[in-house]
């Protein structure tokens, strides 16, 4: 797995040219994996490209018999809907966005998430641009993950099989996507233009709020607090914690979750059809 | 101080630099042992790598010394992104069974340069 945001980089925002102890550099080690892991449950789907194959419909059935609803979200983002469907869907959303290729796409109405055998043979297997059509904004750029079927793509769960590039380059995330490549530096599709710079900035939040709030931690005086403060010394600076430690701090007190403004920079790139309730 | 290495794209740079142990002693770099250098990004194949016995096929090189003398070649820098890439300097220590043992991980920023004749006319 390839993180959003290289250590390094956190470690420049957070200390600038200081060396970090070796506490802070564990305290940011730990903050950045849930940082990370923070903004990804956000968007609803991991924005580093990779390949990956992945099994479609995904329906959560909430009614009975012969009826399919699905959860989606009204136009303000504000509830969750259910919709009910007809028993056929031109559209199917995927998850890993933003589409870049299809390398494979099969459809076997017995699949069962390939859990069978046979399943998805080389006769399953859809053609793009005769049976499929994926909404290309630009060449290798499909921001919504959104492909339309010709005629309507099985609504049985499990009965899809695509392997697909998705997410963004690291270039794309650095907001530094100057030219366009199939295989740029990193060995990643990058789209001239395609700027996802939000996401990494919202990481970069949500690391240095939590990181500000340790540091505010450390030295809080009170009572009821762990690590809290029971002396300093001006001459050549020190302090001394009480006995609770670093550690009840880092497990008590130290929460990890995004700002208002990671959310902010996040939200452009959200998944909202992969409602998961 | 965090190992900050700032490099121009297209322009070859040096960079002097000193490996210290915990107690800030200066190591001492053995002559079977070898300075390996990496550029790019975590968990990820090296865009950069290079080491004291094996300069980059561009040219860039580490001396087996310390301190020592980071050489990035311009070919090199060209190949890359302006942007901002993790650097790590490790030592492979002959003397204890050739273990890679990380010395320091930094920051190298590359800036972006102007493109055209970069020649001696």
């Amino acid at each position: 797995m390839s993180f959003i945001c290289d250590f390094v980089e956190l470690q420049l925002m957070v200390f600038g040219d200081l060396t970090p102890t070796e506490a802070e550099r564990a305290v940011l080690n730990y903050v950045h994996a849930q940082a990370e892991s923070e903004v990804q449950q956000f968007l609803k789907y991991d924005p580093v490209q990779k390949s990956e194959t992945e099994y479609y419909p995904r329906l959560t059935y909430t009614g009975e018999g012969s009826v399919t609803e699905v959860w989606d979200v009204n136009t303000a983002h504000t509830r969750a809907i259910v919709k009910r469907l007809a028993t056929s869907q031109d559209n199917l959303q995927l998850e890993r966005l933003p589409l870049r290729t299809v390398s494979s796409l099969r459809v076997d109405h017995s699949g069962h998430w390939n859990t069978v055998s046979p399943a998805f043979e080389a006769g399953d297997a859809w053609t793009e641009g005769e049976d499929f059509y994926p909404k290309w904004h630009r060449a290798s750029y499909c921001p919504t993950g959104i492909m339309e079927a010709n005629g309507s793509w099985p609504t049985t769960p499990g009965s899809v099989q695509i392997t697909y590039v998705g997410g963004y380059s690291r270039l794309e995330l650095a907001g530094q996507a100057h030219a366009t490549s199939a295989s740029d530096q990193d060995g990643m599709i990058t789209v001239r233009g395609v700027n996802a710079a939000g996401i990494k900035r919202a990481v970069v939040l949500t690391v240095m709020a939590a990181m500000i709030s340790w540091a505010q931690l450390k030295k809080k005086t009170g009572t009821g607090l762990l690590g809290m403060l029971e002396s300093e010394k001006l001459g050549d600076y020190s302090y001394k914690l009480g006995g609770g430690g670093a550690g009840g701090i880092l497990n008590t007190l130290l929460t990890v979750a995004m700002p208002p403004q990671a959310e902010a920079a996040a939200e452009p790139f959200r998944n909202y059809g992969m409602m998961r309730i | 101080m965090t190992m900050l290495v700032t490099a121009r794209r297209g322009r070859t740079s040096s960079h002097q630099f000193t490996i210290t142990d915990a107690a800030g002693s200066n190591v001492s770099i053995a002559a079977a042992d070898v300075l390996r250098v990496k550029v790019g990004h975590d968990l990820e194949t090296p865009l950069l790598d290079f080491d004291s016995a094996q300069p980059s096929s561009n040219g860039s090189t580490v001396s087996r010394a310390n301190p020592c003398t980071l050489r990035l070649d311009q070919t090199d820098l060209n190949t890359l992104q302006p942007g901002t890439y993790s650097i790590e300097v490790a030592v492979v220590d002959n003397s204890d069974q050739g273990d890679i043992k990380h010395a320091e991980r930094g920051v190298l920023t590359l800036e972006s340069s102007q493109l055209g004749d970069v020649g001696l006319t």
